[in-house]
């Protein structure tokens, strides 16, 4: 499709949507619902999204999604209503937006800031649809060159990298979580050989998981036991008057705007992430670039426009490789990954083929969602206020019932429920032992992908696993693995930052003074940097040299350790005499 | 949870991760790895070992790393004995600690729910008893209301589970389809009365009980006819209270 026929999808729509009574009821009753979930500490957008999932199950395509996108950017967006106001984040997303928050309604400016999170969630959430639009095209014809090798080391990057960045203690437990994910999606028949593979005799998991009920599972159940298990009493919320932002307030804060909402995008696209590091990140760069960064924490207005900005543009960074690659960006949009194949849209390159207007579909409904938020933030903030009055110990319970509904509601299955109960209390276990959700639902829902892929790119090419290193993207997701993966050891993680701050620094000082003074001059502290940097990129070259050999040998010594175990079974079999 | 006592948490955990990994591989070792299977000769990268045997080491090997670096956290002398300080003797009884037995109730009640009633019970009943236990115990936060009634729940938890479980529904049944239903609904009285004897010496306690009561009622009431009439979802079992609710919606008297 040309530019112009695109915009036309584009534009017709929006236009369908927005004339539909229907759609638009949709629109902002999902909207509100998920402000609600989002505002309410210990719901979240992703348990939102869940639980709306199941009653989305009659609609068609279009306003399922509606609805589903609906949720997801107000849960977003709502989460900052009970950190300004409150000081408990409503979400994790909003944690960070919680330290400048409160200080700024403890001065009675929690109108104007609650202003200012709605005008720059609305903004991050138009940043992230406008690279929806403009980076699908280039990814999905970048990933149709994909084989197979690309797509596991894809899926396996996913959840290595989901592990390292979600974990809040040891990276190794991220990883086990992962792995765990992909355990999970081992059970049932495989699907070359139909063999049933941890199925404990059950009939039921024959044909694998379901998805949906796992996720809603891990997300949900933890949730509720982590919120009753201790007492909690209802915040008195700080009082507030006006909301409208002023236009000044906004351009003053352009800048701060923009580059949280490339951060939130950038981190949105980084599969299982998610909106709440991108808050942080977000927070972190504003402070740093500020002129007065001691005073963050005492209630600054760029501090709590950055995360707000960061965490709504990184759903447009999440649906970009959610959409394209089939690898959900954030936990929301896993849940959203779940819901889609429940309506018959399978997510990765083809889409664009499959269903070819639908990626426009779904950024224009971003663009309505983004419009319903901000009236919606506007209009109702002080009556959505009043539900943070309500206690967790009614509305827990009442969550703990639509969560069963919602599993069997899906497959009309019970045995969906005795799964998801189990799932959801070992969740609980691993969250609070220091073990993260993200990359085990991750690794549920790329498993497959995961599987397949690897055995079918190894059937292609009789059991080599050479086209790694022939093949440059395979190559490069292959290092990024492993680098990922070996910058955890402490002395080589010690050796790149030394590195990487040392031809930082270098870096920053030509940039200041190119060229002469730096390579030529006198200052004998220039020429020490030069080559103390020199001696590091040449270190560097040879750290990752070695660091490489060592990591491709871990990494390979247990594919062909299990490779090993089984061609010696094959040797000895009969039928190999036969074939050979 | 502070950081020393996760690393000892660690421990343990690695050691469980460990095992799992363990049973994995041993458990993928069962597959065809040599044999014709459904029509397909096995070669190693067709058979469908190869990804569980991928999983069951990467956690053996992670779980090592975990547990060499738990262990060099709680020194490797100290191993033992901190495995041992997690005993709940170690601990001065922290196992029937308040937020123990909150959080004990909160699962059981989820496993009373799901393993007992959803399949046996009428969904409405059900959700009813479910909801009305769940509030009335959480939502007075008063710890003499919380521990009298989770005492409570815990005998007729042991009295259902004999029940469901060692076959005298299935007999109750063959006379009485519903029996089940009424069972349930009798518990939810007794329950109701004996709560509201624990909490009439507050009016504040009582107020929340009736509040209790009110948002117990209401969300089955919602729930149930908007999945059945509205979303056209068949509940997982339909007895006394949703027969009757068919009846005032088809108007079928």
């Amino acid at each position: 499709m040309g530019f112009f026929e695109q915009f036309a999808v584009f534009m017709g729509s929006i236009a369908d949507l927005a004339t539909s009574p229907h759609a638009i009821f949709l629109l902002f009753g999902s909207v509100i619902l998920g402000i609600i979930f989002g505002a309410m500490p210990g719901l979240t957008a992703t348990l939102g999204v869940a639980l709306l999932t199941t009653l989305t199950y009659g609609m068609d395509k279009a306003h399922a999604m509606v609805a589903l996108m609906g949720i997801y950017v107000g849960g977003v967006y709502g989460g900052s209503y009970a950190s300004i106001l409150i000081n408990i984040p409503g979400t994790a997303a909003a944690a960070a937006t919680a330290l400048d928050g409160y200080p700024l309604a403890c001065r009675g400016e929690g109108g104007k800031a609650l202003g200012m999170t709605t005008t720059a969630s609305t903004i991050g959430t138009l940043v992230g649809m406008v690279f929806v639009v403009a980076l699908s095209p280039v990814i999905a014809a970048f990933a149709l060159e994909f084989t197979s090798w690309e797509f596991f080391l894809l899926a396996l990057f996913g959840i290595i990298i989901s592990g390292t960045l979600t974990s809040p203690d040891l990276v190794v437990k991220g990883w086990i979580s992962g792995f765990i994910g992909l355990f999970l999606a081992c059970m049932g028949r495989d699907k070359l050989q139909f063999f049933p593979r941890y199925t404990f005799g059950f009939p039921e998991m024959d044909m694998g998981i379901e998805i949906v009920p796992v996720l809603i599972g891990a997300f949900g159940i933890p949730q509720i036991i982590q919120t009753l298990r201790g007492s909690s009493c209802v915040a008195e919320a700080k009082k507030f008057h006006r909301i409208l932002p002023e236009f000044k307030a906004i351009t003053r804060n352009i800048v701060h705007i923009i580059r949280s909402s490339l951060i939130g995008v950038g981190i949105g696209a980084v599969p299982g992430i998610g909106e709440d590091i991108a808050g942080w990140v977000s927070y972190g760069a504003a402070k740093n670039a500020s002129k007065h960064p001691e005073d963050f924490g005492k209630g600054r207005y760029e501090a709590v426009i950055s995360t707000e900005t960061a965490n709504n543009s990184c759903i447009g960074g999440a649906m970009i490789t959610l959409l394209n690659l089939g690898i959900p960006g954030s936990p929301p949009a896993a849940m959203l990954l779940g819901a889609l194949m429940l309506h018959g849209v399978k997510p990765g390159p083809m889409i664009t083929f499959e269903h070819p207007t639908f990626i426009i579909e779904v950024a224009s409904i971003l663009l309505l969602a983004s419009a319903a938020m901000w009236i919606c933030g506007m209009l109702l903030a002080k009556q959505v206020v009043k539900v943070l009055r309500i206690p967790p110990q009614l509305f827990m319970p009442i969550i703990g019932v639509l969560c069963i509904i919602g599993s069997y509601a899906l497959g009309l299955n019970i045995f969906n429920l005795y799964l998801m109960l189990i799932v959801g209390v070992v969740a609980y276990f691993l969250t609070e032992m220091g073990y993260p959700i993200a990359p085990l639902v991750i690794g549920v829902i790329l498993g497959p992908m995961f599987d397949a892929n690897l055995r079918r790119a190894l059937m292609l090419d009789q059991g080599s696993f050479m086209p790694i290193f022939n093949r440059p993207v395979a190559f490069i997701l292959f290092f990024l693995i492993v680098m990922t993966m070996l910058t955890q050891i402490p002395p080589i993680r010690r050796l790149k930052d030394y590195v990487v701050g040392k031809i930082w620094s270098f870096l920053v000082l030509v940039l200041k003074r190119w060229p002469k003074q730096v390579l030529w001059g006198q200052s004998g502290e220039n020429k020490q940097n030069l080559v103390a940097a020199i001696a590091c990129a040449l270190l560097a070259g040879c750290g990752i040299l070695a660091a490489f050999s060592l990591s491709l040998a871990l990494f390979l010594m247990v594919i062909i350790t299990a490779a090993y175990v089984l061609y010696l079974q094959y040797r000895k079999s009969p039928e190999h005499g036969n074939e050979g | 949870m502070d950081k020393s006592k996760l690393r000892k948490y660690d421990v343990l955990t690695s050691l469980i991760m460990l095992v799992f990994g363990v049973w994995i591989v041993w458990e993928a070792f069962k597959m065809p790895m040599k044999d014709s299977y459904g029509g397909v000769m096995n070669v190693w990268y067709v058979s469908p070992a190869l990804m569980p045997l991928f999983v069951g080491f990467m956690i053996i090997l992670l779980s090592l790393i975990m547990f060499f670096l738990a262990a060099r956290s709680v020194g490797f002398n100290n191993i033992f004995s901190s495995l041992l300080s997690l005993l709940p003797s170690a601990r001065g009884g922290v196992w029937v600690s308040e937020s123990f037995l909150r959080f004990l109730a909160i699962v059981l009640l989820l496993f009373e729910f799901v393993y007992m009633f959803i399949p046996r019970v009428d969904f409405f009943i059900g959700s009813l008893a479910f909801l009305t236990v769940f509030i009335v115990m959480f939502y007075p936060e008063d710890s003499r209301v919380f521990m009298r009634l989770f005492a409570f729940f815990l005998f007729w938890e042991g009295f259902f589970a004999i029940y469901f479980w060692l076959g005298v529904h299935e007999n109750m049944i063959a006379g009485y389809r519903y029996a089940a239903d009424y069972l349930v609904l009798g518990y939810l009285i007794v329950f109701l009365v004996y709560a509201a004897v624990l909490v009439r010496s507050k009016a504040e306690l009582v107020r929340r009980f009736r509040i209790s009561l009110l948002v117990s009622l209401l969300t089955p009431l919602v729930l149930c006819p908007i999945f059945k009439y509205g979303l056209l979802v068949p509940l997982p079992f339909e007895g006394v209270a949703l027969g009757a609710m068919d009846s005032v919606w088809y108007w079928d008297f």
